[in-house]
């Protein structure tokens, strides 16, 4: 009796392991195996868990990525203006570390890519690289091929018990597909000033911090993405600076890191465009738009009309600087908001 | 590695019971002890690489000083050799766990301005310390055997007990490593240790994670609860510590089992306990006796009067709060618990006939008083418990807010729920008596009234029931294990 119940607890236990496991592994909701675009549809919430495994096993010749500021980029936008096969793959709040994880996976796995448009917001630059180290949203056995952290995915009672019935209830959805995934604009799309100007707190004016402040997650910056794109030089790198509201230069003056801030794009932008297979475009020194707080949710997050204006101008070549003017674009950027008549904006 | 871990279920113990059984086939005695203690080094250095010739030099170094305490006969260098090992053992311990606190303490006194070291624990180095302390007496009153480095080596780092115990002595496991019986695989030993090993894990990985994440909460902002949530932190980490170090000491006798040796019994239902004094004979009784042993009786123990009995206990009790961390919470905690025993022998003789007839009344005060205790041991610092206690005590009873329900919601209660909604009208109105069931209520019941694992393992016949259920423990522990924190009792 006692050799009975060792044998069929040893071969119950196992055999359900088993099939639980093989359950997971065949509806692979997160794509850690395979991603198809109608299997992404379902689960479209959740960029850190998916973005990995499509970037992986989709095919696709144009990467769109960056943090939320991109989200509403949409492929078949760069499909008909380009010619090519876009996905847009997005960390909202991403860090470097997201990024660096996301272009090794895509170069490395994808022989056909051409281009990236990497949307690199300042923050992602002057955020501090300890904490970046440290952010480890993108779970292990998205990318780690060791067994024993698969099974972390495959033995996990969230996705058993969780994901896999939203799965089986979101089926058959009808109004999310595979480019509207991630994007924000279909349910948050009131843009005013005075949303704006409602949502904004003036910061406790502080002391300047020293200009080189950020330097160190600069070097992050340069020596995870700048190398990623050095070793893949048959591949485009089209980098671009979101046009944030005037709002949040005024932010930076308030919280004593304006100068850092300028010390840090100058010194990243200049490292970036040594590479001969990197185009920066920037957006920021559009001071119609900048200015005009009606395009914005907030102080940062702008209106899908200006996702379509950037596009335009990657097409057009407006908005671009070089490795000679880029100095002069950021000064003249400093100076405007520097003297921006910040008061009146905010009096209404 | 940790118990609850896919490497150590599905890789480190199949192969390790594998290879010792087999190579037990093979003649030599040396092979499979060579091979458990390859198997247990790497249990350890799994955990951190660095720390591993720590264990190492200090077995070695233990083990030299035993060679020399059995080999000669002067009383004066046996005596020098049992000073190195009482300074080597409780050094390398004072160093690691004592050190920083010791010179927080000092900077406080004397307004210095010492570096303060935080160190990272060796894991396990409290419960291995002692073990090896207690070899060193032993060694030192002639009342070691002749062991083999071999057996040295492996009783210390036997993984199923290295880092959270229970506190083991050389004469209760090296005997079991030579006897011949135990080298082949036991059905009725192997099917007991598979029984205590889902129950193990199920209350490690379903129980006390659970519920330490609602403890967590309520004790990472104690100045925002109602008296509601602040009494089921309280009870949650009073359940979370139990299930948690008696979950672990459950799987530990389990692997003990499937290699066909007996690990000493650490919890014997703690809280069905109607006083402290019986509280202290059933929680952590391996540390109780080695304190017992090495601390209490040498300090006279009950032979020199009344005072100096409730003294020499009041002693042990600090000195187990300070084991158990250091922290001058851990300290209190020590204090209180070591005057309320001394209070429970003081009263037990009145109240003998009176506990016979209303044990609950004394089971609830007891238990009280444990969570309040508990309290102590889990905040970061005195004030803040103090500031816990308060919160219960100003009955301010509001509703517990969401995120502490989430806190214990794990993904297969949600389904559940979400099913139940649908079949059941009106469930959300019910949700949070189901919930406060479940989660607080259901773990009270079963650690105050039923059988605990090692009652169970006794008990055990091999019948379809209890496998169904051990299967459906261990598979819904091991769906679980993702994410799911690390042993209380490493740290200690």
């Amino acid at each position: 009796m006692f050799k009975k119940f060792c044998i069929a607890f040893i071969s119950v236990t196992l055999c359900v392991i088993i099939g639980l496991a093989s359950f997971v592994y065949v509806i692979d909701p997160f794509n850690v195996y395979r991603a198809d675009k109608d299997m992404t549809q379902i689960i479209y919430q959740m960029p850190y868990y998916q973005n990995i495994g499509i970037a992986k096993y989709t095919k696709y010749d144009t990467l769109i990525t960056g943090t939320s500021m991109t989200q509403n980029f949409r492929g078949t936008w760069f499909n008909e203006k380009f010619g090519c096969n876009a996905i847009r793959l997005s960390f909202d709040g991403g860090v470097v570390t997201d990024f660096e994880a996301l272009l090794k996976t895509a170069t490395e796995n994808n022989k056909e890519l051409k281009t990236v448009f990497l949307g690199l917001d300042n923050y992602v630059i002057t955020a501090d690289s300890k904490l970046n180290d440290i952010n480890e949203r993108i779970p292990v056995y998205e990318l780690d091929d060791n067994p024993f952290t698969k099974i972390k995915y495959l033995l996990n009672k969230d996705i058993i018990f969780n994901y896999i019935p939203t799965y089986f209830s979101y089926k058959n959805y009808p109004e999310y597909n595979f480019y509207e995934m991630h994007a924000w604009d279909t349910n948050d799309n009131n843009f005013s000033k005075e949303r704006v100007l409602n949502g904004y707190t003036v910061e406790d004016k502080k002391e300047m911090l020293p200009a080189d402040r950020f330097k160190a997650n600069c070097d992050t910056v340069i020596n995870s993405i700048g190398k990623i794109i050095k070793d893949n030089s048959d591949v485009q790198f089209i980098i671009f600076a979101p046009p944030y509201s005037i709002l949040y230069w005024h932010e930076l003056i308030q919280l004593g890191t304006f100068d850092a801030t300028f010390y840090a794009l100058n010194y990243v932008y200049a490292e970036l465009l040594k590479n001969e297979n990197v185009r920066m475009f920037y957006f920021q020194n559009d001071f119609e738009k900048i200015t005009n707080l009606n395009g914005y949710k907030d102080k940062s997050h702008y209106c899908t009309d200006y996702n379509r204006y950037m596009l335009d101008c990657f097409a057009d070549g407006k908005m671009e600087i070089t490795a000679e003017n880029c100095k002069s674009v950021l000064g003249e950027m400093k100076t405007f908001a520097e003297k921006y008549d910040y008061d009146s904006l905010l009096k209404g | 590695m940790l118990f609850n871990s896919y490497i150590f279920i599905l890789l480190f113990l199949p192969l390790a019971l594998a290879g010792w059984f087999l190579l037990n086939k093979t003649k030599s005695e040396m092979l499979p002890k060579v091979f458990l203690l390859g198997m247990s080094l790497w249990f350890y250095a799994y955990f951190n690489i660095k720390y591993f010739p720590i264990i190492v030099i200090s077995i070695i170094a233990n083990y030299l000083l035993y060679l020399v305490m059995k080999k000669s006969d002067n009383k004066v260098l046996r005596k020098a050799m049992f000073c190195i090992g009482m300074i080597l053992n409780i050094g390398i311990l004072f160093y690691y766990k004592y050190l920083g606190f010791f010179t927080e303490n000092i900077n406080t006194l004397f307004k210095s301005d010492f570096t303060v070291l935080n160190l990272v624990l060796p894991l396990g180095i409290s419960f291995f310390t002692f073990q090896q302390v207690s070899f060193v007496i032993d060694s030192y009153k002639n009342e070691v055997p002749d062991y083999s480095i071999l057996d040295y080596a492996l009783f210390v780092s036997y993984f199923p007990q290295l880092i959270a115990g229970p506190i083991v002595l050389h004469n209760e496991i090296i005997p079991q490593f030579a006897d011949k019986n135990n080298k082949k695989l036991n059905p009725e030993n192997f099917s007991k240790g598979l029984y205590a090993f889902a129950f193990g894990i199920a209350k490690k990985v379903l129980i006390a994670d659970t519920l330490g994440n609602f403890a967590n909460l309520g004790f990472s902002d104690i100045p925002s609860l109602n008296s509601t949530t602040a009494l089921l932190s309280m009870l949650a980490y009073t359940i979370q510590i139990y299930f948690d170090f008696s979950g672990y000491c459950d799987m530990a006798t389990g692997i003990g089992y499937m290699f066909n040796i007996k690990l000493p019994m650490n919890f014997n239902s703690p809280y069905k306990a109607l006083d402290m004094d019986d509280f202290w004979k059933r929680w952590h009784i391996t540390l109780t006796r080695f304190l017992t042993k090495n601390l209490y009786i040498p300090l006279g123990g009950n032979r020199k009067g009344k005072v100096r009995t409730y003294l020499n206990q009041f002693i042990v009790f600090i000195v187990s709060g300070i084991w158990h961390g250091a922290n001058w919470t851990f300290i209190l905690w020590g204090a209180i618990n070591g005057v309320a025993v001394i209070f429970s022998k003081l009263l037990n003789p009145r109240f003998k006939n009176i506990k016979k007839k209303v044990p609950f009344v004394f089971w609830l005060i007891t238990f009280g008083f444990i969570n309040i205790a508990w309290v102590y041991f889990r905040a970061d610092s005195i004030s803040l418990a103090n500031q816990m206690i308060a919160k219960i005590f100003a009955f301010d009873f509001g509703p517990v807010s969401d995120n502490f329900m989430n806190s214990v919601i794990t993904s297969e209660f949600a389904f559940v729920s979400r099913v139940l909604g649908m079949v059941i009208p009106n469930f959300s109105n019910i949700f949070s008596v189901v919930f406060t069931i479940v989660f607080f209520a259901l773990p009270v019941f079963a650690s105050a009234k039923l059988k605990n694992t090692n009652e169970r393992i006794d008990a055990f016949k091999p019948t379809v029931l209890r496998c169904a259920l051990s299967c459906l423990l261990a598979v819904w522990s091991v769906v679980s294990l993702s994410g799911v924190s690390t042993f209380l009792y490493f740290n200690f």
